[in-house]
């Protein structure tokens, strides 16, 4: 009788240890998880903070630049419809305007427009076209400009070079071409 | 002499079997015991390594909408900063090559005729008529001094009109 008690009494505290000693173990590797994975947000969050240092929200230039990056994705969209026709009002400038628009090309994500046009009038007239033609089209780059005086006040310029558009503002992340 | 052990042997007191199962059920519940005891209490350390994980997993949360919100912001920036770099280089490369042609006509010697100039994005060519070779000398000196441009080279090319015409090479700076 006690014989089988003992050995029944045995089998259950060994049971009892047995179970304990797995369920331990099983806690104790997910303890050392659990540390792993503290240990690894402390990291990261020691690294966001020490990102953020100094930032007490949005600076007060923020609306301003977002804003002005609104309105220039308008305006560069107007001038992208308007091209040739603001092209061509300088042109008329010229008894003969003639303006050559290429197809736009994609350089670096910016759409580029190679054109070349001719002015002819007066030097003066000419220069302030020219400048005003900047104006119109403030991503216009110079490639060549090549002059030549066909009277004693006519001036005879030819431009090459392109009309730039930059990708969506909002959404860029190229490089200027 | 006779000596008489009156002591009584006794054969040693063995335990009742209700004592012996209350033994082995002591022995079985203080393990249990033991045993849920560490149990409980490394559960408690966990729930607390979990609390702490929560918190820094929200910390860490509200950081990186932090860091969304200063990378839109640098990103912004670095646009408007590189889309106004880009107009006022164009703006400027513009003004830059009409004030050179402006100053191609203007600085010509009495006597002296422009023809034509091809004004590319770091050198000019310029063709001239001139009555002689000192007046293309003062003129290309007049031209250095502007600070516009460096004269490289000036070739005379014939004569056309009664004047000598020189073809210029000249670099931007």
């Amino acid at each position: 009788m006690k014989a089988l008690v003992s050995t029944i009494f045995g089998v259950l505290v060994a049971l009892v240890i047995a179970t304990g000693a797995y369920i331990g173990l099983r806690n104790r590797r997910q303890h050392l998880d659990f540390l792993e994975e503290r240990r690894a947000l402390v990291t990261e969050v020691e690294e966001l903070e020490g990102k953020s240092t100094g930032w007490n929200g949005l600076p007060e230039d923020f609306s301003r630049i977002e804003s002005e990056l609104d309105s220039m994705r308008g305006i560069v969209s107007v001038i992208q419809t308007q091209l040739s026709e603001r092209l061509a009002a300088r042109g008329s400038l010229s008894r003969t305007p003639k303006l050559v628009l290429g197809e736009p090309q994609d350089t670096a994500g910016w759409q580029v427009y190679p054109f070349s046009l001719i002015l002819e009038g007066r030097p003066e007239a000419v220069d302030s076209s020219m400048r005003a033609l900047q104006d119109d089209l403030p991503f216009m780059h110079l490639q060549h400009l090549d002059a030549t005086l066909i009277s004693s006040r006519r001036l005879k310029l030819e431009i090459t070079g392109s009309v730039r558009f930059p990708p969506d503002p909002q959404h860029r992340n190229t490089a200027t071409p | 002499m006779i000596q008489i052990d009156l002591a009584v042997r006794r054969r040693p007191e063995k335990l009742t079997s209700l004592q012996f199962l209350l033994l082995f059920l002591g022995i079985l519940l203080g393990t249990s015991l033991i045993v849920g005891i560490g149990l409980v209490l490394q559960w408690n350390s966990l729930n607390n390594l979990a609390d702490e994980i929560g918190e820094l997993g929200v910390k860490r949360d509200s950081l990186e909408t932090l860091e969304a919100e200063i990378s839109r912001y640098k990103d912004l920036k670095d646009s408007h900063s590189e889309l106004m770099l880009a107009m006022e280089d164009a703006r400027k490369d513009t003004e830059r090559r009409l004030d050179i042609l402006r100053l191609l006509r203007t600085e010509l010697e009495p006597g002296m005729k422009f023809l034509s100039c091809r004004i590319g994005p770091d050198s000019v060519i310029t063709r001239c008529l001139s009555p002689s070779n000192v007046k293309v000398a003062r003129y290309l000196e007049e031209l250095s001094r502007s600070g516009l441009l460096r004269v490289i080279e000036s070739e005379p090319q014939g004569t056309r009109q009664g004047l000598i015409e020189h073809r210029v090479l000249l670099k931007i700076p």
